[in-house]
């Protein structure tokens, strides 16, 4: 229907030399044809004259020139196979001459009855003859009962070098520092799970490298009561479930003594209820939202009583007490905005405007917007990850000038170093660990590090926190005189797990198995350098003790948060 | 609404607008030639962005800067359409595979080579201010780029006579080959206008976003959206899929927040895809004709 229409408006209708008139209708029939042509050339006579518009009935025959009349029939017998594809014909067409186009509207084509038979030559890879027969009956084509189907071997080949080439594309990164010692005593195996690809990349990099550092030196010294350190590492490319796989492989296939892994809190709680299920100690080394109440794991990083409950009230007492939040939205961002809200609104301030904003958005020109109409005294950020730290190049861009409170920016996430000045100008962040320290301890440190790692772009806090928890753990087993989960337990219980960071004094709370930190706090300036305001010499991780997290009486092996309280 | 918040609303409308069409524009030159759903789009960004930096870095003034990222990005996908690209152009499937195996070992190339992020260029040309709120003036600048490129490409394929080939390879590259269009050549040179679009795009937002390999990732979305939404046409379909969606994201952004903005244009397109299957640009043929 519609496509008679395209007919009657083609080029073909109009422009044609019959001028839109139907001519007369002739035959070719298999008598008038006699004999068939199988090139196209000078070679033959013509057989019929028509003229411009005339219709023309043809009786055609198939490919082989219809010997195969069964199934039984052998092309190869009964064809001679360069003899194939006859042509009707040849017609002439009257007052046709060189350079003119000449239009062919093929009405309708009916197979023949009873029906004949041919061969599918896309189906026949090699010159063999029976490959398979295709049985045309009127109105549709049917495939034969038995049909054998022949792809060209070439593609398989193909695609098995595909599927082989992807393996070797989505293979794991593992690297094992050997033992170089005495083989007497069987290595202690570390397991290492960090980012060393993807959004935040940039950032665990640190972490990687402090944990190599820290294994480079204690092998050197003489390993953990002689016994070498095996650094089994792999790289989990910001996906919660390769977290999950390769903790299983960790903790299953290379049966790690001791477990350092995550950055994101997403991550840990990935990680955790595998954990959970072993007796390996795990050892949390980033800065986080607090509240995980968990025999099995060791928290190094700080915690909002640490960074929001000294950063918070002296914010609101400076700027004033509106506050807008901006957070990554998931349970970090979400946690750590809840705990914003609890302190503010505890010192009599008010949130006037709250953003949650998925991983991985990096235009931000609404949120500023929003941000301008609340008109807070300051701003909370909690953006994580690449895309997100766009925010900090964009509100200055546009405009936005107002001093910002974090616990992630600087001396996690670096952002004097990565942003032009002044965009990080009045941002004010509470942590234990910034590579500017002034400290003769955290200097030689620094030297140490950027003796090793020269690229580094910065020291961050995760950074020497992993480094750091390398330490600790040898403490605890020199302790303990052993590595078993609950001889370590039982030497945190003591409360004298401590050791000398670069950071300072560190020491293992026992009730929350959450670590006491020196703690800054530092403001940056319009030409991005470090300023520290306050310092506290020690804060311990005092929160989870006062709602009642006791990991030396029970093991709970739960997350709280200020909503979200044990139950009484 | 007050004046101020109806100024702000379409300064908003229009950067996402900017967004979009800068985004998707090299996806939809090279799916509307091919039909190649080109899964390296983001790396091209990323490309793009490294080689504006890197070159800003060197000394070159930063519009210079940007226009040889795009070049650069132009010439390394000739490159690919010659040595990959082209065994795939009747197997969209397996064009699928073979676009995202190039986009990994970008991607880990670049991380391997350069590492995780590289120092960034400043936004330029400050803010001005309107009633109480302020306003990138570079963004302003991008919307105007933006509406450039799509009146650039309405030039070159309206107007030139590669444009006339392209238009015919696009509708039927058998007989436009018969009629003596070099179409190999048009096909390696429009893949080199999509990488080098995608390329500007980079270069163009790299000052105003974190530098590393993975950026192209927070540009991918929108681009795929915009480009299914608009269909296979990028100057008739395009530009009205990208003011669609700009008005949809920016909306559900102002009122309800960037999680409500990211949904909304999810959602957009589950509709888009469903009432019309060819985008805005079978939408439109259908009316016309």
């Amino acid at each position: 229907m519609g496509y008679n229409r395209w007919v009657s408006q083609s080029i073909m209708k109009r422009r044609r030399s019959a001028a839109g008139k139907t001519g007369k209708t002739h035959t070719l029939t298999e008598e008038q044809q006699t004999e068939f042509y199988f090139t196209i050339g000078p070679y033959s006579k013509p057989l019929l004259s028509v003229n411009p518009g005339d219709r023309i009935v043809v009786d055609t025959r198939d490919a082989l020139s219809g010997r195969i009349k069964t199934e039984a029939d052998k092309p190869s017998e009964k064809t001679r196979l360069l003899f194939a594809h006859p042509q009707n014909g040849p017609i002439i067409i009257e007052g046709a001459a060189p350079d003119d186009a000449l239009a062919v509207h093929i009405e309708e084509m009916l197979p023949p009855y009873p029906p004949s038979f041919g061969i599918d030559r896309n189906k026949i890879c090699h010159p063999t003859p029976e490959r398979d027969h295709i049985v045309l009956d009127r109105g549709s084509a049917l495939l034969a009962q038995r049909l054998l189907i022949r792809f060209c071997h070439v593609a398989i080949g193909r695609s098995k070098m595909t599927i082989r080439l992807c393996a070797l594309l989505t293979g794991i990164a593992a690297f094992a520092l050997s033992a170089a010692q005495a083989a007497d005593k069987p290595p202690l195996k570390i397991g290492l799970l960090e980012d060393q690809s993807g959004e935040i990349a940039l950032f665990t990099l640190p972490k990687v490298h402090g944990t190599q550092l820290a294994v480079e030196e204690i092998n050197k010294a003489g390993g953990i009561m002689g016994r070498q350190l095996e650094l089994i590492a792999y790289d989990p490319q910001f996906d919660n479930s390769k977290f999950q796989e390769f903790t299983r492989r960790l903790l299953d296939k290379d049966k790690v003594d001791v477990l350092f892994a995550g950055a994101t809190s997403a991550s840990r709680e990935a990680v955790r209820p595998i954990v959970d299920n072993s007796d390996v100690l795990y050892f949390y080394t980033n800065q986080y939202e607090g509240g995980v109440c968990d025999g099995n794991m060791i928290g190094t990083g700080g915690l909002p009583e640490q960074q929001f409950s000294t950063l918070i009230p002296w914010m609101m007492e400076k700027y004033g007490k509106k506050v807008y939040i901006i957070a990554a939205d998931y349970n970090f961002g979400q946690i750590s905005a809840e705990w914003t809200r609890k302190l503010v609104v505890e010192k009599g301030g008010e949130i006037v405007g709250q953003e949650l904003i998925p991983l991985g958005v990096s235009q931000f020109g609404q949120t500023i917007q929003n941000i301008q109409k609340a008109k807070p005294d300051w701003l909370m950020s909690l953006v994580v990850g690449n895309s997100q730290s766009s925010f900090y190049e964009q509100a200055p861009a546009a405009g936005l000038k107002i001093p910002m409170g974090s616990s992630i920016t600087i001396g996690l996430g670096f952002e004097h170093k990565r942003f032009k000045p002044p965009a990080m100008e009045n941002m004010h962040v509470a942590m234990n660990w910034f590579e500017e320290l002034d400290d003769p301890k955290a200097k030689e440190f620094v030297a140490r590090w950027r003796a090793k790692f020269p690229n580094e772009t910065y020291i961050n806090d995760m950074g020497q926190n992993a480094y750091a928890a390398v330490y600790l753990y040898k403490k605890l087993v020199e302790m303990a005189g052993s590595t078993k989960l609950g001889d370590i337990r039982k030497q945190i219980a003591t409360g004298k797990a401590c050791i000398d960071a670069p950071e300072g004094q560190v020491c293992i709370d026992p009730k929350s198995q959450h670590v006491a930190h020196r703690m800054w706090q530092i403001s940056v300036d319009a030409a991005h350098n470090v300023k520290t305001e306050r310092s506290w010499d020690r804060i311990e991780p005092y929160w989870l003790g006062q709602i009642g997290c006791d990991l030396t009486k029970d093991d709970p092996k739960e997350q709280y948060t200020p909503s979200s309280l044990p139950k009484k | 609404m007050q004046p101020t918040e109806i100024v702000a609303f379409v300064y908003q409308i229009s950067d996402v607008f900017a967004f979009l069409v800068l985004a998707a524009a090299g996806l939809a030159i090279i799916f509307g030639m091919m039909g190649i759903i080109n899964m390296a789009h983001g790396e091209f960004i990323a490309m793009g962005g490294y080689v504006t930096t890197y070159s800003y870095h060197a000394g070159a003034p930063l519009a210079l800067a940007m226009l040889i990222g795009a070049v650069a990005c132009g010439l390394f996908g000739v490159f690919l359409e010659r040595t990959i690209v082209r065994r795939f152009y009747h197997r969209p499937i397996d064009s699928l595979v073979a676009t995202w195996g190039i986009s990994l070992i970008m991607t880990q190339g670049a991380l391997l080579l350069l590492g995780s992020g590289a120092p960034g260029v400043g936004t330029p040309f400050g803010s001005v201010s309107f009633g109480g709120a302020s306003f990138s003036v570079y963004r302003l600048v991008l919307v105007v780029v933006a509406v450039a490129v799509l009146v650039g490409l309405y030039l070159l394929f309206m107007k030139t006579r590669f444009g006339r080939h392209a238009r015919a390879t696009m509708q039927n590259a058998a007989m436009a080959r018969a009629l003596g269009v070099p179409v190999n050549k048009i096909y390696s040179i429009t893949f080199g206008l999509g990488a080098a679009l995608a390329g500007l795009a980079g270069g163009l937002y790299a000052p105003t976003m974190t530098l590393s390999p993975m950026m192209g990732t927070s540009f991918v979305i929108e681009a795929f959206v915009t480009v299914v939404a608009g269909g296979a046409d990028i100057l008739i379909g395009t530009p009205p899929a990208a003011v669609a969606l700009a008005i949809i994201k920016a909306t559900a952004t102002a009122f309800y927040g960037q999680v409500y903005g990211v949904m909304s244009l999810l959602v957009a397109v589950c509709l888009v895809v469903r009432l019309m299957p060819d985008g805005f640009t079978g939408w439109l043929i259908r009316r016309r004709s």
